[in-house]
């Protein structure tokens, strides 16, 4: 199956849909183009979360974003959960889902968290079987997305950029760019974060993330707890200057603010992709 | 062994039970050594495990204070590593992990959490229920609504727990003198719950044990007098419907 021709959409800017906002959100309609929901947290049999979710999903774009695809595990793909996946597809009608380039465990255990893989040929061929597994299942393209990492392997054959590029190319998915996590592995493994954008295909990135983090004894951990730093921002505004006009979204897990700050960042992002959209549009 | 499987072995044994297998095929620097790197997974493992379980059971860290609480989580993650695919679930054992009256606050807290996202159905209404042909009575199969769970209690569980959602000392654990049935179940996607009379009880444990209405009614017979049973079950079956406890679905059987 190939989805090559795919068309992007932008959809503009968005946040991660958060229980502690669901009120706001339906009390005050707020200014946010569409929201990212976390898949898991809605792969459940009823009740008030997913009551929320169907009330919102009236007035704004969804997209679903899920951490448990285990994409990378040497683990057979995990069906049951993908039928999950598929079922809230069905729900939700989001305009794309995503997962993470990486492994969760190994044999049927999750240790819940985004482990990176080994940037080698054997790898690529894996994870690329598993996204065209997943995609066919599912009957349409998935975005993958970039971790943040803080260990590399000895075994590693290339850098992850390229190993990303590969990946997608394999496996005709999409790109999910988490600029963050691009700044924040370029911390921890000492390269350029710009090499790493350069080196990826415009055409596959259909959405961004941005999102903070922090500084623990001279390391940077990706922890979607803090607002987003002027570094980030400058890396997200080269980002777009690359990429052209991609969807962004703001994610917050932790420490969640009351939602009108996190409207003040996502203004702040419009207004980073304004500035560039129209000096594109006047080079244009 | 493939080396894809080896470094994901390696590395989970890290996780799971600090196996040093996986130190050889990190690339260590001199800014982060890969004790370091390593680190940084192995404290985020059990720090995201203690947070998904002091999620579920929020009372329980609030009792226990946020240390004992950690050490606890982190002793509950090494003996029962997740195989859950959403971290939601991960807590599923801790009320048997647990002993006593703090066993039995984790299972309210677990019960609580299990109606609150429940299966959404429909109550049967009263008018419903009056329209079952009185013939049918008798060999009728009630249902109760898929939100419905049925606990027993043996400590002041309960009362321990509400003064921890209320921010007050909690009270001082005490044994009953006899078991106590408790109910929960949502009602307009509120949870609900209460305690229950023997005889209340029983006839719901009997309802999910799939009986139906006439052997219910003969089971009543412990608590009441056979001329009162058919004004008894009737007044037991109102209170049911009124508190949306029963399921109204095709399947039912009259």
């Amino acid at each position: 199956m190939s989805y090559t021709a795919t068309q992007n959409e932008f959809l503009g800017f968005g946040l991660g849909l958060r229980p502690d906002h669901y009120q706001t959100i339906l009390a005050e309609k707020p200014s946010v183009d569409w929201f990212e929901i976390l898949t898991e947290n809605y792969l459940i049999p009823g009740g008030k979360p997913l009551d929320f979710l169907d009330k919102i999903r009236q007035d704004y774009p969804m997209v679903m974003h899920g951490v448990s695809m285990s994409l990378g595990s040497f683990d057979p793909i995990d069906l049951e959960y993908l039928t999950a996946v598929k079922q809230l597809i069905k729900r939700v009608q989001p305009k794309w889902i995503s997962d993470h380039l990486c492994w969760t465990g190994i044999a049927q255990k999750n240790m819940h968290d985004l482990l990176p893989l080994p940037y080698t040929e054997e790898a690529i061929q894996h994870v690329s079987n598993k996204i065209m597994q997943a995609q066919e299942f599912l009957g349409q393209q998935i975005l993958i997305e970039n971790l943040s990492s803080y260990i590399t392997y000895q075994q590693s054959q290339m850098p992850e950029w390229e190993f990303l590029s590969e990946v997608a190319h394999r496996a005709d998915c999409l790109i999910l760019l988490d600029v963050n996590n691009v700044y924040v592995s370029a911390m921890n493994h000492e390269f350029k974060p710009m090499d790493y954008m350069n080196a990826i295909p415009a055409k596959r990135v259909r959405q961004i993330h941005l999102a903070g983090h922090s500084n623990e004894q001279g390391c940077i951990i990706d922890t979607h707890d803090h607002p987003i730093i002027d570094p980030v921002w400058d890396l997200y505004e080269k980002t777009l200057r690359r990429m052209g006009k991609v969807s962004t979204m703001i994610e917050r897990d932790d420490h969640i603010p009351p939602l009108s700050e996190l409207l003040q960042e996502l203004k702040f992002a419009r207004k980073i992709a304004d500035k560039v959209f129209a000096e594109q549009n006047e080079y244009a | 062994m493939n080396m894809l499987k080896q470094l994901q072995n390696d590395f989970q044994e890290y996780l799971l039970n600090d196996d040093r297998n996986i130190y050889k095929n990190i690339v260590s620097t001199e800014r982060m050594p890969v004790d370091k790197r390593l680190n940084i997974y192995a404290n985020a493992y059990y720090a995201r495990l203690s947070e998904a379980l002091s999620a579920t059971y929020p009372t329980i860290q609030s009792y226990l204070g946020f240390d004992d609480f950690y050490k606890l989580a982190c002793e509950y993650a090494k003996s029962h590593p997740s195989e859950f695919r959403s971290i939601r679930w991960f807590g599923d054992k801790f009320p048997t992990f647990l002993q006593n009256h703090l066993a039995e606050i984790a299972e309210i807290e677990w019960t609580m959490s299990a109606v609150f996202d429940s299966k959404n159905a429909t109550p049967l209404s009263i008018e419903e229920l009056a329209n079952i042909p009185p013939e049918s009575w008798e060999s009728m199969q009630l249902k109760l609504h898929p939100s419905v769970r049925r606990i027993n209690l043996n400590w002041n569980s309960i009362a321990i727990w509400q003064d921890l959602i209320q921010d007050k000392t909690p009270s001082d654990p005490i044994k009953n003198e006899f078991t106590v049935p408790w109910i929960f179940w949502r009602k307009n996607l509120d949870n609900q719950y209460c305690s229950l009379e023997a005889e209340d009880a029983w006839a719901i444990d009997a309802i999910i044990r799939g009986e139906n209405f006439g052997t219910i009614c003969e089971g009543l017979l412990q608590w009441n007098q056979e001329e009162d049973i058919g004004m008894r079950a009737a007044s037991l079956l109102k209170g049911w419907t009124e508190a949306g406890l029963l399921w109204y679905n095709a399947d039912i059987n009259y």
